[in-house]
């Protein structure tokens, strides 16, 4: 292992300060995954054309296989895994299970990602703002009509509980 | 039968909660203490064999493990190479970064052969054969002829070996016909067997068991194809495939084949054996863009009709593009399309040529449909063809000639047996519900009436699609236990590839033992907890397993009415159970308690479970037709689809494409997961207009669009499907009535988009994708320019 060409980086992650050394080109979903453990991430293209890795860097949904780790100094990163607190699901990952937007669920992570961004700026979106804000999200198993449903069903939630 | 309490109903997905949150571990999730990484290195070249290799400044690379090629592991590589990517070496090394530095330093030499990349130039004379010593088109070995019709059941009994699936005499028939339909080149692009988790493994060795963590179709079957392939007893290796990333047939493994793209499990299985260390081997998109093809073909189909529009006669001749080997067995599912399933219900006269074409492009897999959806492209635009000519609604064409239950399947497949019943149709239905929801009697309009720049069609196609296989190798067993504080467990191997039948099957269990969906856990983590279950494939989880599951939870429960019988002194007879225990059918409020029955005391004492055991060799004696072996019914994915959909006549795009989706499934055990399965429509809404080919480069053979940005697929944005369930009871070849839902969505949609675009511009295109520059040429707005050489 060639650890001089690795750099330390502080990430909070999930709501946690995590140190790592990485080296210049790991992606963040590289780093999320393999150094970190959050495998709850999924990669399934690797060149920012699906999804599936989507989280949120200080709030934006963002592909992690698109963004080095170096450039992440002190940033603010939230996986699928910080959404449910103490064995309770937040209200997408509910909704998610309510109305089967999960078929495989690979792209599952990825998904609910970008709804949580779409709905902490658009909490009542209409089905246009909905496609167009999953339209970088690929589900192959083509369960969209499921996932917008997902989507609303959220939207609702947590209109109701805010 | 009682109101049901857990089939028909939308329960949640039962492995749901850990694919939400992150939890469910897919293969790649296993990240093993000190785990070594496997890069592959693949051919850039389409058609070589490899002279000579230099691998000792990548041995020597600090870091590295083992760098293996065909001198070190014959049996994982090969010295001839026939696409580009095809493997040429790997190197295991501590980690990605060190492998793929060391990969670049292995020196190659290679001979270049003349690539073939097209099965135009494969099927040309005096064409360099892809595989040395076979011929570049092949003859479907099992092509029979059926002959001696029981004049009672209809079923044939004798079948003939033959160069051409059929029946009757298809010279008499065309004769006799008042209108002949053909068509000729309906090509269905060679197109990608796609999958959201790219393909891959990791092993583990401790000297005595092989661990295996993959994703799988089968894992049982391909676990034993494992071991034989690595020369060790099956006995060693454990398959663990909790969660598949999705696959529609495209990554079903049989490491045995090394024309099969699953090498990932060879490479890896030798690099674990020979270094006794954990390793991984997970292929990058680009590599999964060169594994597992489908689709890819040219058919020719001519039909003979009675003017009043009985279909009597079909003759086809059906060419596969298997690529550079692998998966054959896809091209015989278009005889589904033909009058030996789709159309058997008027169809006496039937000839259909099914061949294989080798070429050096990327290895043929299965993909939803598996062969169908190419048989239907070509004869649905046909039949649509047929309907303009003889003037007949596209709708009642088909309605007039599609198959209905008790039709005969005459052998499209090559079983065990000659011809079977089929057990139920309901296309009929499936017609009327989505021409009512397209209000396609007051909408539809001829292509003559169509003016102006965007110009509306609407389209129908129907299909009929394989639910599973009765004969040997088709079994799945299942075991059922209850325990003593009234929850159960189901343990089986059945995949779950995101079609939902983990659910399903539990579901099954519920509703048998009378218990709430919640209190039934699902065991199916590996090879090594669970009995075998066969490769969920031709959509057969719920007919094959589903037998399994439904006698396996009987066989748990009157096993566990016996206890309680022998503790309350009184027959087993008298008793049913559900959530609260075994009570008295005729005095629901005498009864006892699961641990009654059980007598357990504490940890101490009576019986910790009761195991209901099953194996279904399918067919299931109730798939059996009076009883009499060979008389068997078989049940079939069928419905139809429409499609409407704007053709802007300036720039040749598809707008507004909708697709509306209906088929009958019997009963459906989960409504939502039906639904679900409907709307995989979308995968012929790739293939048809969003450019889905395998475009590989001229000049070298290199895959032009190996990336999910070049090569699409539809999100959101793209297109909406309306999914239509219909349930028409009496389907005797499942316990609740259900036959399969699956692969059949894909089957219909681009022959419902190719008549869409012909009903809106008066252009048939049959060729796909239906791209704009196909279109406009169509419509003869710009011209068939080729570059002269």
């Amino acid at each position: 292992m060639n650890e001089n060409r690795k750099q330390l980086i502080h990430l909070t992650v999930n709501g946690e300060v995590q140190s790592v050394a990485v080296e210049s080109h790991w992606t963040l979903s590289r780093v999320l995954r393999n150094d970190c453990g959050h495998t709850g991430l999924k990669e399934a293209c690797g060149e920012g054309a699906c999804g599936a890795c989507t989280v949120l860097i200080d709030g934006v949904a963002v592909p992690s296989c698109m963004v080095l780790a170096v450039e992440q100094e002190g940033k603010s990163i939230e996986t699928v895994e910080g959404l449910s607190k103490n064995g309770v699901l937040h209200p997408i990952q509910e909704a998610w299970l309510e109305e089967y937007g999960a078929q495989c669920g690979f792209c599952s992570p990825g998904m609910i990602m970008s709804t949580k961004a779409l709905l902490a700026k658009n909490p009542d979106p209409t089905e246009d703002e909905i496609k167009e804000a999953l339209g970088g999200n690929i589900c192959i198993c083509n369960n969209y009509e499921h996932i917008i449903n997902a989507v609303r069903s959220a939207a609702k939630k947590m209109r109701e509980k805010a | 039968m009682a109101e049901l309490t857990a089939i028909g109903k939308s329960v949640r997905q039962k492995d749901g909660r850990a694919r939400v949150t992150g939890e469910a571990k897919y293969y790649a999730d296993f990240i093993l203490p000190g785990m070594l990484q496997i890069r592959i290195l693949r051919s850039p070249l389409p058609a070589a064999t490899i002279l000579s290799m230099d691998t000792a400044e990548a041995e020597a690379y600090p870091g590295v493990h083992l760098v293996m090629t065909h001198l070190n592991f014959p049996k994982a590589f090969r010295k001839e190479l026939y696409y580009v990517g095809d493997l040429v070496a790997a190197v295991v090394a501590d980690d990605e970064t060190i492998a793929e530095e060391a990969m670049h330093l292995i020196k190659v030499e290679y001979e270049k052969k003349k690539p073939i990349l097209n099965m135009d130039d494969a099927m040309k004379d005096g064409a360099r054969q892809v595989f040395d010593g076979v011929d570049n088109i092949q003859d479907w070995p099992f092509h029979a002829f059926l002959s001696d019709k029981d004049p009672e059941t209809g079923l044939y009994k004798t079948k003939t070996p033959s160069d051409y699936n059929g029946f009757g005499d298809i010279e008499k028939g065309f004769a006799e016909a008042d209108y002949i339909i053909e068509q000729n080149h309906l090509k269905y692009a060679y197109c990608k067997s796609p999958a959201m988790e790219p393909r891959g493994c990791s092993a583990d060795f401790d000297g005595n068991r092989l661990q295996v963590y993959t994703h799988s179709q089968g894992m049982h079957d391909e676990k034993l194809c494992l071991a034989q392939a690595l020369g060790i007893p099956s006995s060693m290796v454990n398959y663990n495939a909790p969660y598949t990333g999705s696959s529609f047939g495209g990554k079903n493994a049989f490491p045995l084949d090394p024309n099969i793209a699953s090498h990932y499990l060879v490479v890896a299985g030798f690099a674990c054996l020979e270094l006794r260390k954990p390793v991984h081997c997970p292929y990058s998109r680009e590599e999964e863009m060169v594994s597992g093809w489908s689709r890819g073909s040219d058919t020719y189909v001519k039909i003979g009709f009675k003017k009043d529009g009985t279909l009597t006669t079909m003759d086809m001749i059906h060419r596969q593009e298997t690529g550079a080997g692998g998966d054959k067995y896809p091209a015989k599912n278009a005889m589904l399309a033909t009058g030996a399933v789709l159309y058997s219900h008027n169809c006496r006269h039937l000839r259909g040529k099914i061949q294989n074409v080798n070429t050096n492009r990327y290895p043929a897999a299965g993909w939803q449909g598996y062969g169908a959806p190419e048989g239907m492209f070509a004869v649905e635009t046909t039949m649509d063809m047929a309907a303009y000519e003889l003037g007949i609604d596209p709708v009642e064409l088909r309605k007039m000639n599609c198959m209905r239950a008790g039709d005969i399947d005459a052998g499209w497949d090559p079983l065990s047996y000659i011809s079977a019943i089929i057990s139920s149709s309901g296309i009929r239905d499936c017609l009327d519900a989505g021409a009512e929801a397209l209000d396609w009697k007051n909408t539809w309009r001829h292509p003559s009436e169509k003016t102006g720049r965007i110009r509306h069609g609407m389209g129908v196609a129907i299909f009929a699609m394989g639910a599973g296989r009765p004969g040997p190798g088709n079994s799945s067993e299942a075991m059922v236990k209850i325990y003593p504080d009234g929850s159960a467990a189901l343990v089986c191997a059945v995949a779950d590839i995101g079609q939902g039948q983990h659910t399903v099957q539990c579901q099954i269990v519920a509703e048998v033992l009378g218990l709430p969906y919640k209190k039934v856990g699902m065991v199916c983590h590996d090879t090594d907890s669970t009995p075998f279950a066969t490769l969920v494939s031709n959509s057969c989880g719920t007919w094959i397993q589903g037998w399994a599951t439904y006698e396996a939870a009987l066989d748990a429960k009157q096993r566990l009415l016996k206890l309680a019988a022998a503790h309350m002194g009184v027959k087993a007879e008298e008793l049913d159970m559900n959530e609260k225990g075994i009570f008295m059918t005729a005095a629901p409020d005498k009864g006892c308690t699961f641990a009654e029955a059980f007598g357990t005391r504490g940890h101490y004492g009576g019986l910790h479970e009761v195991t209901g055991y099953y194996v279904n060799n399918s067919p299931h004696p109730h798939g059996i037709h009076n009883g009499k072996p060979d008389e068997i019914y078989i049940p079939k994915e069928k419905g139809a689809q429409f499609i409407s959909l704007d053709v802007d006549t300036e720039t040749g795009m598809i707008l507004n494409a909708r697709v509306t989706m209906a088929q009958n499934v019997g009963k459906a055990l989960n409504p939502k997961i039906v639904a679900g399965q409907l709307c995989t429509s979308r995968h012929g809404v790739d293939n048809a207009m969003l450019g889905n080919e395998c475009v590989a480069d001229k000049r070298n053979g290199w895959l032009m669009t190996a990336n999910w940005v070049d090569y699409r697929h539809c999100t959101a944005m793209d297109c909406d499907v309306d999914p239509i369930v219909i349930e028409k009871p009496g389907d005797p070849t499942h316990p609740f009535g259900a036959t399969a839902c699956g692969e059949g969505a894909a089957c219909p949609t681009l022959a419902a988009f190719s008549n869409a675009i012909y009903n809106a511009i008066g252009v048939r295109i049959i060729e796909t994708p239906y791209t704009p520059e196909r279109i406009l040429r169509g419509l003869g707005k710009i011209e068939d320019k080729r570059r002269k050489k």
